[in-house]
């Protein structure tokens, strides 16, 4: 059997990355703030950084990035230094 | 507020922001040295650098400031503010240095170092993080509007809000 592009595709990526950092929304941080750490910390561009944002604020979370669990925790470490609400997760479990 | 002046960055403070300023300042730093932490400090511990604390603080701000980072799971929540919590306190105690130091020059307008901005923009949010928890902003529960105890700190919340915001517009350009 012959395994689609698109699934040896995806099982890469749940292999590679199988933790993510989540950030929550909070009525706190400034929108434009939010953004422009995404861009600084991640080195999102601009509309990236942006939906991100806007995702948090809408559907009340994001996920910001995916990897290995030691990343992860240096990224939600970094977002807590920020001032942003960050966990951390297994993909697959938020 | 910041303003972008050629190369410079301009910073107009009002004698009384300066000393509104200093006191809130004076007042996270005060909460972030804990001396409830600092007085059962294990040596050993401190040397291997385990000697954060494991659970979230009682403190609303305290715990706003360093949440659980593993949500339901209290074992690698502790360990993981175990290794971190120290180090960010740290971070956030210099910070507010950095700006303690540059309004002695205050008031009046003046240029802010730009290896400073940064230091100036997490110190701006710690504030609108202690004074917004403390105000109740960050249970989104309605804020008793009614309460007039409250109207001075709204205001200064405000306020704090429009100095982030107009550092922001100048660095993020």
């Amino acid at each position: 059997m012959t395994v689609a592009p698109a699934e040896l595709a995806e099982s890469h990526t749940k292999i590679d990355n199988p933790w993510i950092t989540v950030v929550w929304n909070d009525p706190i941080n400034l929108m434009s703030y939010v953004s422009y750490v995404f861009q600084t910390y991640f080195g999102y561009d601009k509309t990236k950084a942006e939906t991100l944002m806007l995702q948090v604020h809408n559907a009340g979370r994001a996920v910001v990035s995916a990897g290995g669990r030691e990343e992860m925790e240096r990224d939600v470490s970094a977002m807590h230094s920020y001032g942003l609400w960050a966990t951390m997760a297994k993909d697959g479990d938020v | 507020m910041f303003n972008q002046s050629g190369p410079d960055v301009l910073l107009d403070l009002e004698e009384i922001e300066v000393e509104l300023l200093n006191s809130l300042i004076g007042q996270i730093l005060e909460l972030l040295h804990d001396p409830e932490q600092e007085e059962h400090v294990d040596p050993l511990a401190q040397l291997v650098g385990l000697n954060g604390p494991t659970v979230i603080s009682q403190d609303p701000v305290l715990a706003r400031l360093f949440p659980d980072a593993y949500p339901d799971d209290e074992t690698n929540s502790a360990d993981f503010r175990r290794y971190t919590q120290p180090d960010l306190q740290k971070q956030k105690i210099a910070n507010g240095h950095v700006v303690r130091d540059d309004l002695a020059i205050f008031p009046g307008q003046h240029a802010v170092d730009k290896t400073h901005l940064n230091a100036w923009l997490l110190t701006l949010n710690d504030l609108r993080l202690a004074l917004g928890t403390r105000i109740g902003l960050d249970n989104e529960t309605e804020v008793q509007l009614g309460d007039e105890s409250l109207t001075p700190i709204f205001g200064i919340y405000d306020w704090l809000t429009g100095l982030q915001g107009s550092l922001i517009d100048v660095i993020a350009q």
